[in-house]
């Protein structure tokens, strides 16, 4: 037996007058109420699927650029600036028109790199030439703002300072 | 015995034919949502009218159960409960958020708050014409009575709903939900009877 079913058996003799009141809704609006669930729970179903499809991509993306552009970048000779990864080097994703061309003049490692991985030879012996100590933001600016074709300033000899801490100690 | 990717759902499918239930047939298929929309939602409407008195605010209201119970409808355990006894669970929350809502009446004289229980009531001549209607009648009948058998009676006559589903929401036991609903059908109907009388004298 149905619930239905036992629900009306379960009503009390002579309550009619307590049911002849009732009504369907109108079929335009339950059309319209079923039309509008089906919808919203349609798009509530694709919504964080959507949301995790555009994380991935997002991230494969940004991936794709911080390996492959740096690759394409020196394979074309852009700027060096221009070849930091995307990643890394925030400063490669500025518009670099109108500025001079620092090719020679930016470090051949990123700045953050410790002096102390450098190899021995290189942080005894004279600086190669053109080279630009990261941290001296004097001499990157003097050149930067000097233009390509005057003399870079050399690099001065890296003894260790209490103002260099990358500097070994002892 | 319902059965649901090998968890009792506790509910028969709303799709399941009435041979399948009465032969205690597993059902494998999935709660039929769709059918439970066609069959439910005149309820929840009727259920709104007899408690609002008004077409447009019940339907209202039947909107916004419908929505979040298909926004829930991926957590409905029917192991906890029916689907009307949960469909109606919503119902209620929806009325009782829509009440919380309404800015509270003025202070009435005691004569008129007795002859009008019913603080939203709509005093227009618009709402006196559909007092005069059978909803409207049933609907002044109700307002005589305490507010848990109202809601028993709208329960059972609104929403159609079985004295155990009205048990479980109310957290009655069923034989009381029973004892409760025949008693105030008989106190409404002789109210009922007494009201025609009057009216009969009036004219």
């Amino acid at each position: 037996m149905s619930a239905d079913r036992a629900g009306e058996m379960e009503r009390t003799a002579d309550d009619t007058f307590l049911t002849e009141w009732r009504r369907p809704p109108r079929p335009e609006f339950a059309a319209a109420l079923y039309e509008r669930l089906n919808r919203e729970t349609s798009a509530a179903d694709s919504g964080p699927a959507a949301s995790f499809a555009g994380l991935i991509a997002g991230a494969v993306m940004l991936l794709t650029g911080s390996v492959v552009w740096p690759a394409v970048a020196a394979g074309t000779g852009m700027p060096r600036l221009a070849r930091a990864p995307l990643v890394l080097g925030v400063p490669s994703s500025l518009p670099t028109a109108g500025t001079p061309d620092v090719r020679d003049l930016t470090p051949a490692m990123p700045h953050w790199q410790p002096l102390e991985h450098l190899p021995t030879a290189i942080r005894s012996g004279p600086p190669p030439a053109g080279a630009v100590r990261a941290d001296d933001r004097s001499a990157a600016e003097v050149s930067r703002t000097s233009g390509p074709t005057e003399t870079p300033v050399p690099m001065r000899a890296p003894t260790p300072s209490r103002a260099d801490p990358a500097a070994p100690r002892g | 015995m319902a059965v649901r990717a090998g968890v009792w759902t506790g509910a028969w499918p709303v799709g399941a034919s009435g041979s399948d239930r009465a032969r205690g047939v597993e059902i494998a298929e999935p709660i039929d949502w769709a059918a439970a929309y066609v069959e439910y939602l005149p309820r929840v409407y009727d259920y709104f009218r007899l408690r609002t008195g008004e077409n447009a605010l019940a339907e209202d209201l039947s909107s916004q159960t419908f929505e979040l119970a298909w926004r829930g409808r991926a957590g409905f355990r029917g192991d906890r409960g029916t689907l009307p006894a949960w469909l109606f669970a919503i119902a209620r929350n929806v009325a009782a958020s829509h009440y919380r809502r309404l800015p509270a009446s003025p202070d009435l004289p005691l004569d008129r708050a007795i002859a009008h229980p019913d603080p939203h009531e709509d005093n227009s001549p618009e709402g006196a014409a559909q007092r005069h209607t059978e909803l409207g009648i049933v609907r002044d009948l109700l307002m005589a009575l305490p507010p848990r058998e109202r809601e028993l009676i709208e329960l059972k006559y609104g929403g159609g709903l079985t004295n155990r589903a009205i048990a479980r929401l109310t957290g009655l036991s069923e034989s009381n939900v029973g004892t409760l609903v025949h008693r105030t059908v008989h106190r409404l109907r002789i109210a009922r009877d007494a009201r025609g009388g009057e009216e009969g004298c009036q004219r």
